[in-house]
Order: C-alpha cells, then structure tokens, then sequence
C-alpha cells in the first residue's frame, strides 16, 4: 500500500528516523512484500496467509532484526502470524511449503538470562509503539522544529492498533493515549470526540466489497470529528488514511485533512511537504499546514 | 499372631450380585485364595455389605480364628468403613483389612475378557494376603472436643448459626469485621421476601403498614434476631474483629482474633448520639455511598446492631495532632476512648463455621457501561440504600447528579457475572429476583417512573418467584427486553444516558434515552476470602466461594473436619437459603461437638524421630498442615498431629531420610505386595 | 406481506458446526445469544446483517442462509472484546469466508488483489500517476527493481502453487 499508493509515508518515516538519530537503528527490507493483506488472505486460505506472512518474518529472522510497521493491518497480519508460528505443530506445517523457496522459520536465536540458548519469535512492532517507548516523546519533542501551533488532531487510532487485545494490543484499548501524546509533543491539541475508537469502515474486505457500506461507517466518524472542530485528522494507518481522505467527496460539509501519523511527525521535524507526498492527498492540506510556522 | 508377619488370614469374596460374578469365576478365586499359605477360611457371597452377608462374615472369623481380612469386593471408597466396623464387631482390630478392588478395576473394566479378569482378580487378591499377612494393629485417634464453636461473619448465616448452636448450649464466639452485624442484608440490601398473592388477583403492598409478609424492609425482618442475639448469654460477640491465624485440628482449634479499635467503651455506649453533634468533622457516609453524610464519630446507620459509636480515626482531628475532644466532654457516659489499641484475642474452639457471606461486584474497567464516568450510572447497592426508608434518601430514589427523581429507569442485568472475560462467568443466581424487587419498590414510591430491563436470560426459580416476575410486568408494567447493552453514553449537559443494544428479540439495534441506569451486579467472593482460606486450608470452588465437601451430599462440610459453610460463603444464593444452610451448619457441629470425643478414621503417618533431620519439608509439602516442629533436645524433630494427618502418603515420600513411616503402607508391605504382584503364579 | 414458509430440518446441516470449527471459527456453541456483538458491530448497525443473527444460524446449521453474508465484517474486533463467553465472531466470519471461497467462490476484489500479489508482489497495482508522485518526491519511479521481482515474486508465485492458493482461486501462475 505504501510503494504503490502513498509513498510519502516512506518519505516521512526515513526523515523522522534520520532527524531523530536513529537511523544506523533501521534498515531496509527490500524483498519484503505484501504482509499479506489480511482481508483477502487471511479470509481466503490461511495456510497461505500464514506461508506469505512467514516469508516476510524469515528476513528479519535472518538478520536478527525487530520488524516495524507503518500500517495497523500489516501490524496485525505479522503479529498473528508469529502468535501461529509459536506453535511448534504449524512451524512445522509452514516451513515444509518454505522449503520450496530455500527458507525456514525458526525464530531468533537469544541467549536467555539463564544462559541458554533459545528461539524466540520475530518481534513484531508497530512503529508508533518503537516511538514511544524506544525514543521516547521527549526526543521527539526536542527534534520539533515546526511546532504544530495549536493544530487541531483528531486522533484516529484504527482498529488493528487496539484490538484484539489477545495477540498483544499495543495499549489499553479503552483508553490509548500513545499518539495522542505524540501530538502533544508536536505542539498540536489532540481532540476528544466521541467515536474516537471505533472503526473506520474499511478493513476486512469491506471497503472492497460494499463501499457504500464502509462510507457509511466513514460517515459517523467524519460527523463527530467535525463537530468536535478538528483541523484534520491524524492516523498510524495508511489504509484508514485511504479510506478517510476518499470519503470525504461523498459528505457535504467541510473537507478536513487526513495525514498518516509519520507525516505529521515529519512536518513538525522540519521536513518539505513536496518531500512528503500530501499535496497528492485527496483532500488538500494546505489548510493545516497553514497553520503551522512556516508553512 | 498379626504383627508378627503371621497374621491368619481370612479371605471374603463378594460377587455383588451380577456386578462382579458374572465376570468373574468367583469360586475358582476363593478356591485359589484357600490355598495361599497363610489364608485360613476362604468364603464366597452374593452381598457381603448386607446384613446376612456381614452375619456370616463375622460368623467365619470366629469359627476360623481369622485375624487379617482381605475382602474381594467394590472400592473401599464405599464399603471399607461398612467391613471395618464389622471385623471390630467380631473382635478384630479394625484396622487389620484389607479391601481389594475387583469391581471398578476388574470386573467393570474388563467385562469382555472374563478369563483374563479371572486371573487378575487372583492377583489382586494374592496381593491382598501377602500385605495383610503383615499388618499391626492400629488403634485411632482420639480427639477431645471442646464445647465452643467460633462462627466467622455476623451476616443473616452467621447469626442464624450463631443463635442456633447457643440455644443448643454451646459457648459461641461470632467474630464480625464490621462495626455492626447484620452483613449484606441489614446495611444495603433490602430483604427479598416472596408474595403468595391469590393468583390473578392485583395486590397492594404497602411498606409502611406491612400487611402482607411481602417485601418487607430488611430490618424489620433481621432486627428481632439480633436484638436476642446480642441479649444471649452463651454468645460473644466481636465486633471490629477478623481471624488472623488458625492452627490446631477438628476439637481444638487454636484461634487468634484481632480486634481494632473502635476508640469508644462498647461497655459505656448506649448509643444516645450526643457525641456526634458536636463533632466538627463532616465526612461523607461510606455506608450509604456517598449519598449522606456522617461524623467522624458515628453509627453506621440507624438501624444498626450493636447500636454502639465508632470513631474513624483517619478522618479525626486528633489524628492530626489536634487535642479535639467534642465528643468526649459530650458523652453523659464518657465513652469515647482515645487510648484504644484494639486487642488480640485467643480462642479455643471445638468447630468453626465460615459465614463470610459476599459482597459485590465493583465494575471498574473504564468506559464499560458507564460507571464512575456517568454519575448517573449507580450500582443496585447504591439503589438500594435509596430504597431504604431510613436511609440517606428517606426512601426516595434519586439521580446523583442533579438530586432529582428520574423519569425513565434501566437496570442491566449480569454485570460481573456470566463473563468469562473477568472470571469464571459464574451465574449470580439472585440478581434478576433482586432486580424484580426492586422495580417493584421504585414503582411503589414512584409509580409514574417507567422501567425497563435489559436482561440476557432470566431466572426466576423458587417458591412464589415466577409469580413475583408476572407481578412486576403485569401489574407494575415494568418493561423487560432482551440483550445486553453494548454502550451506555452520556448526554452532555443533561448528563441522561443512552443505552445501544441489540433487542435480540426485535432483531433490531435500538439506542433508548434513560435518567438513570442501574447495574444489577452480581455477588462475588468477599475480600479477604482468599487468605481465610488458606488460613482454614479450605478448598475455593472455581468461582472463588468456598468449596463444600460433596456437592450434594455434604452441602454445609468442608474438606476439613471440624470446619463448616453456609450461606453466601460457600456461593450466591438468596436470604431463605442462607437461613436453611446455617441451621444446617449449626447442626453439623452440634452432632460433632454433642459426642465430646472424635476419633480419627485416617491411617495416618508417624515419624522415626531417631531418623528425622528437622529438615521440614515433610511439613512444607504436607496439605492438611499435620506434621509440627518441635524442640527435641538440641534439635527439633518432626511430629505428625494423627488428628490432622489424613494418611495421603505425602510426607513419606517428602522425607530425605526415610524417617516417615504410613500405617499399613510401609515400605515392606508395599514390597510384599508388589512382589506378590509380579510372582508367576 | 407475505411471510416466508418456516424453516424445516432439511434446511439444517448438522455437520456445518464442525466446519466452522475445522476452519478456525471456534466453537458456536459457546454463544449465549446476548446480543452485546451485534450492539457494538460497525457493520450491523448499519446493515440488516446482524452478528449475533448469523451466530444463531450456524448454531442451527442453516448454510445457505449463512454463506450469503459472511464478506461483510471490517474485522474490527469489537464483539470479541465484548462478548462475555469468550467467542470470536470475526473468526468465524473469517471462518465462514474460508468455506464461501471454497464452495461458492472468491469475490472479484480477491481474485483481483492476489493476482496483484502473484505479478507484482504488492496488493495495488503501480498507476502512471503514483509512478509520477513517486519521481516527484525524490524515489525512484519503480519501487522494486528486477532482483526483486524475479526472487520475491518467483518466491510468492511458489508459495502459491505450494498451497493450492492458484488453484483455489482461480490464478493462472503459469511457470
């Protein structure tokens, strides 16, 4: 979705890595693919959901590396996977089709306190999740060269951030705080409305099936983000930003930017907003970006 | 001579009807058991735990001079008391037999292969010999009882127990953790009584008069109770007190209560409330939620028994350093007691009967339906102590945000309980009676209020209570509907709510406008009970309430002798079953405590003191708490307490130096039995 | 109005509980019928489609009527964070979606998005547009380079064939 649809999120992400120091922390992963998608693979085959997603997860394995994600689908498709794969029975399932390609899932291997030596699964992050707690919202706050002024988020976390808490929710579900606290950060006021944690509409096939009925989701969200006075909104998915930057042509009524959490971290830490591909948004930033210093 | 490896054993073998004898060839075994060296008589019966089969039994042992038995027959689970009682009848020790299992684990188990069940029978008895060839005589344990029972909690149970048992003679100690007794019932909860109305016909009940024995207030119905109780000679009552520490066994059990300090001479109280007026702390009530307020020196409520002042000390001035002493210079009596430390107290008892009742569940996770966000969302705890006539609210149910009454009601109902997200998801069995009670009062005081439940399934079992539920609908018109509410939203400014919920029966999603919504929560164990329990060593069920000793039989024992439950300790259940249940209790202990003397039934284990270490982990690894430390000269040595020991073999094992020894299952029994095992015949 | 006949024993499939089960739907059995999922559910409070009405459905084993609904769930996660026995309806409408696929077929957009998986790797397929956008903002106009596609697509392609996903589906793999 990235590559192919909003590539300044990639943009985004490498300027916020690069001003925050971290960058020798990163690398790239260029063979990964597609997650898979859950909606159509994990609704369609699971064995071959759990081969592709396997796939991904083997090259971070092999090089000893933590896989983040910029998107909450993604997060949750890998983050199943490795809770599948830590049963011994379905490793052993996935890695007979893994032979075909020459890899093996093992997991990682760590020396444990004890001083033994284990396998553990690959970690699975969400991006939002290594900002917080592995830089830390001081950092970020210190690497803002842009203060956002007062801009008015709405916080859209998305569905896959906060549920299922069973496979390892990134926060309290009923209460997330994390990118809210970012905005802060950033200088930008993080409103309260009233469907904040519900769903966007989009996921699960829905937004490719029926999209009327995922406008229809869409359309609550978008009433109470608008009566609450946001001046956009702000999501750690690209797929929700898909779906809340496109909806908006169907509703009457102000048009209010949608931005993925990495853009807007980028904007305040100083980055070109050409570099950041949001003039190709569908509803135009210029309002929000407006209101920051410097434009 | 048994004891001495020449025991002279007689062989009984049962052919229980068709159960075992149609499996297996039972003269062929009796004619294989009469040759085993040491076997004297060898005999056959259809029903050897019949009467005419227990005759002839003792008839053999006399006539053969038998003084080990070995009994081929169902588990000893069920008959070994029935056999045991019956050699000592014919003068052996009743310790000297042995019961081998060729029902369950052989004729039942291997009914399509009567040859080879046939062959194993013959092993099993073989073994039975050899062992008993060895066996000592025992002699049980005798226990004194003590004449004193302790009951724990002063809730409706409790005291029903408490009373029963004193007017039966006993001395009884009723330790109670609050201020006041009466538990749940008397403070919060109204009682719930039934109406036996005429079917069909529409019946006033009217509080302040009482004409019908329906929905009377709690108070009413517990206070005559108390007032004896706290009159009853044979009763002491510790108030303020909860069990710290309990050692001991069935007869004698060691108990340390600790009493706080309640800062005023329960002696001089008579509760006048002078004290109170001119106490300069104001607080709010934690007895009525919020709802009232009281002093730092109060009663909890007015109806509570003892009527006796307390001072929270947390809220007090002197607690600050101030020297206020309003209360003091007001009382005629001079009660108030500053320099109150509590006190330990030690008891001795012959029995102990756990009635710590419950409290409720306290929904807490945020955002979920509302409560402690909304402040008009209350819990049906809060709703009741509204109800109550001479509560914070005189009767009158209000919203706590404005103060006003509400127009339209909701009540949710399995709150806390049917939910295997926080817990076992246990049924509360009492919460949709409690919840037809309550409408049923609201719409007394406020009979223009509408009403609706939102309920999953409802229960509503008992003597009058399916005629109570068509009450509440009929007559009342309270609207019940199906479907557990999925968000309960507060309006702004209004601070109203609005229910979501799929009316499963409708098929449809509603979202419905309420004033104010009562979560009908469900009964869950009390604090504490944890740690009472491993106190006791008593077992807790999966839904965290006590565990009783069989579920259908034994509705009021424990796995520990000596120690009851009832009411609300041992599960949710409704005031009449509390009351049945802790009369039940009370009798159990009287039928224990009435013989003075108890011996123990356990073959139980007995240390080699010249082989212990005092290393300890016999009384680390032992579940009942049987094996003691005690100084021995230089060092200590390990001691079973035989009244405790419930013979489990733990220990034994447990012990690195083989110290510990199992009645009738020492090593060389168990060798002789296992080499019987493993001869070829 | 006229009213649909009522239903009969045929209609049941007795062996349609175990299906699910088989697919990874968890248990039906579990569901109380509160109907708290379907209160919380996106999609139900905005369809005719009620969660807790289809749950009841394959408790009863009437397939048929099931297998015409079950594509419509964003996944979203809120009845199993709501349910108090402890049922995952998603799963089993992730449960049910396995069993559409086999015994109806796969809707349009999944053929279409993993055709797109088999050729290029990725879910969308690459416009002029985004190729232009991409340039615009200082990468390259491809975003993967031919190692890429000849590994990582041979690799998807592979696993495809592996598990049967090509026949499934109806994907012409090729070599």
């Amino acid at each position: 979705m990235i590559p192919n649809r909003y590539p300044g999120i990639e943009q985004s992400i490498r300027k916020v890595i690069e001003g925050l120091g971290y960058g020798e922390k990163f690398a790239d992963l260029p063979q990964a693919t597609c997650c898979p998608v859950p909606g159509v693979f994990y609704s369609s085959d699971k064995s071959t959901w759990l081969a592709l997603a396997a796939r991904n997860l083997c090259l971070a394995q092999d090089r000893r590396l933590e896989m983040v994600t910029l998107c909450n689908g993604c997060f949750a498709s890998l983050l199943k996977a490795t809770e599948c794969l830590s049963k011994p029975t379905t490793m052993g399932e996935v890695n007979k089709v893994l032979r075909e390609i020459c890899m093996k899932y093992t997991g990682v291997p760590r020396i444990s306190p004890e001083g033994r030596r284990v396998l553990e699964p690959v970690k699975v992050r969400h991006f939002i999740d290594v900002l917080y707690n592995d830089v830390g919202v001081d950092a970020i706050r210190s690497a803002v060269v842009r203060p956002l002024g007062g801009v008015k988020v709405a916080v859209h976390y998305g569905c896959h951030y906060l549920r299922p808490t069973e496979t390892g929710a990134i926060e309290d579900p009923g209460d997330p705080h994390m990118v809210d606290d970012i905005m802060a950060a950033l200088g930008a006021e993080s409103v309260d409305y009233q469907s904040k944690l519900d769903c966007c509409g989009a996921g699960g096939g829905v937004r490719s099936h029926v999209s009327e009925l995922a406008a229809a989701i869409s359309k609550d969200k978008y009433d109470h983000i608008e009566s609450a006075g946001a001046d956009c909104i702000v999501t750690p998915c690209p797929f929700c930003l898909l779906q809340m930057d496109t909806v908006q042509e169907r509703f009457e009524g102000r048009k209010i930017p949608v931005l993925h959490a990495a853009q807007i971290i980028a904007l305040a830490m100083g980055a070109d907003r050409r570099m950041l591909g949001l003039d190709f948004h569908k509803v135009p930033v210029d309002g929000v970006l407006s209101k920051t210093r410097g434009g | 001579m048994a004891g001495e490896g020449e025991a002279k054993v007689g062989v009984f073998v049962c052919r229980c009807g068709a159960n075992i004898g149609r499996v297996i060839d039972c003269e062929n075994l009796r004619e294989y058991a009469s040759t085993m060296p040491g076997v004297v008589t060898a005999m056959t019966h259809d029903y050897l735990c019949s009467e005419d089969g227990l005759k002839i039994m003792r008839e053999e042992i006399s006539k053969s001079g038998a003084d080990a038995i070995v009994v081929a027959a169902c588990t000893p689970r069920l008959h070994e008391k029935t056999f045991r009682d019956n050699i000592e009848a014919a003068g052996i020790n009743r310790y000297l037999l042995h019961v081998a299992n060729i029902r369950e684990q052989c004729s039942w188990v291997h009914s399509n292969e009567p040859y080879k069940a046939t062959e194993k029978a013959k092993d099993l008895v073989r073994m039975g010999v050899r062992k008993a060839r060895t066996f000592s005589p025992v002699e049980g344990v005798s226990v004194q009882l003590k004449q004193e029972v302790l009951v724990v909690g002063g809730g409706v149970a409790g005291i029903e127990a408490a009373y029963d048992l004193a007017e039966l003679g006993y001395r009884v100690h009723l330790v109670e953790r609050k201020p006041v007794l009466g538990g749940n019932m008397a403070t919060s909860f109204t009682c719930l009584l039934w109406c036996h109305e005429v079917p069909g016909k529409f019946q006033t009940i009217s509080f302040r008069q009482g004409t019908f024995p329906t929905c009377d207030c709690s108070g009413c119905t517990i206070t005559p109770r108390l007032v004896e109780l706290i009159n009853h000679p044979d009763i002491n009552i510790l108030t303020m007190s909860e069990v710290k520490e309990v050692s001991g066994h069935v007869g004698d059990f060691r108990v340390k209560v600790v009493q706080k300090p309640r800062y005023v001479d329960e002696a001089k109280c008579v509760g006048c409330g002078n004290c109170s007026i001119p106490c300069p702390v104001t607080v709010k009530n934690e007895y009525d939620f919020g709802l009232a307020d009281r002093k730092a020196i109060f009663i909890p409520y007015q109806q509570g028994i003892p009527r006796k002042y307390l001072i929270d000390m947390d809220s007090c001035l002197r607690s600050r350093g101030e020297e206020c002493s309003a209360c003091l210079d007001s009382c005629p009596f001079g009660a108030p007691d500053y320099a109150d430390k509590g006190r330990e107290i030690n008891l001795d008892v012959g029995a102990i009967i756990v009635a710590t009742g419950f409290e409720t569940y306290k929904p807490h996770v945020k955002g979920y339906l509302g409560y402690k966000e909304s402040k008009n969302v209350i819990t049906a705890v809060e709703l009741e102590r509204m109800l109550d006539k001479a509560g914070p609210t005189g009767g009158i149910v209000i919203r706590p945000s404005d103060r006003r009454v509400p127009k339209r009601i909701a009540f949710i109902q399995c709150v806390g309980s049917r939910n295997r997200r926080i817990n076992e998801g246990y049924c509360s069995k009492v919460c949709c009676m409690y919840t037809m009670k309550n409408a049923q009062a609201i719409k007394e005081t406020h009979p223009e209020v509408d009403i609706t439940v939102y309920y999953i399934d409802l229960r509503a079992v008992g003597k009058g209570v399916e005629e109570f539920y068509h009450r509440t609908r009929e007559d009342y018109g309270v609207e019940y509907t199906r479907g557990r509410p999925a968000e309960v939203l507060e309006e702004k400014g209004t601070q109203n709510l609005i229910i979501r919920a799929e009316e499963t029966l409708l098929n449809k999603i509603t979202e419905r406008n309420f004033d104010l919504v009562v979560l009908s929560v469900s009964l869950v164990p009390p604090e504490g009970m944890k740690e009472l329990a491993e106190m006791l060593k008593l077992r807790l069920s999966p839904d965290g309430f006590i565990q009783e000793a069989h579920t259908r039989m034994k509705p009021v024992e424990t796995s520990i002798d000596g120690i009851y439950v009832c009411g609300c300790a041992q599960g949710p259940k409704d005031v009449p079953e509390s009351v049945a249940q802790a009369k039940a209790a009370a009798l159990e202990a009287a039928i224990l405590l009435h013989k003075k003397v108890w011996k123990t039934e356990s073959l139980n284990a007995y240390v080699d003191s010249e082989k212990c270490i005092g290393c300890e982990l016999c009384i680390e690894t032992c579940p009942y708490g049987a094996p003691v430390l005690e100084k021995v000269g230089q060092g200590n040595k390990a001691r079973i307490v035989e009244a405790l020991c419930k013979g489990c073999g733990t220990c034994v094992v447990a012990c690195p130096s083989r110290a510990i020894h199992s009645r009738q299952f020492t090593d060389r029994q168990l060798t002789n039995e296992i080499r019987a095992a493993l001869e070829v015949k | 109005m006229l009213e649909e006949p009522p239903i009969v024993d045929e209609e049941c499939d007795r062996g349609f509980i175990k299906k699910i089960t088989e697919f990874g739907g968890g248990d039906v059995q579990v569901c109380m019928q509160c109907g708290n999922c379907t209160g919380v559910c996106p999609v139900s409070m905005k369809t005719e489609n009620k969660v807790r009405n289809i749950i009841k459905m394959c408790q009863m084993g009437l397939k048929e009527r099931v297998l015409s609904t079950p594509w419509v769930c964003a996944t979203c996660y809120r009845c199993f964070e709501h349910c108090p026995s402890g049922m995952n309806p998603a799963e089993l409408i992730v449960a049910l979606r396995h069993i559409v696929v086999r015994e109806v077929g796969p809707p349009p957009f999944v053929v279409e998005t993993s055709h797109n998986v088999a050729d290029l790797g990725q879910s969308m397929k690459l416009s002029a547009n985004i190729m232009e956008m991409r340039k615009e903002i200082g990468l390259p106009a491809e975003p993967f380079d031919k190692l890429f596609r000849d590994k990582a697509v041979n690799d998807i392609r592979t696993i495809m064939r592996a598990t049967g996903f090509d026949k499934l589906i109806g994907i012409k793999l090729g070599d």
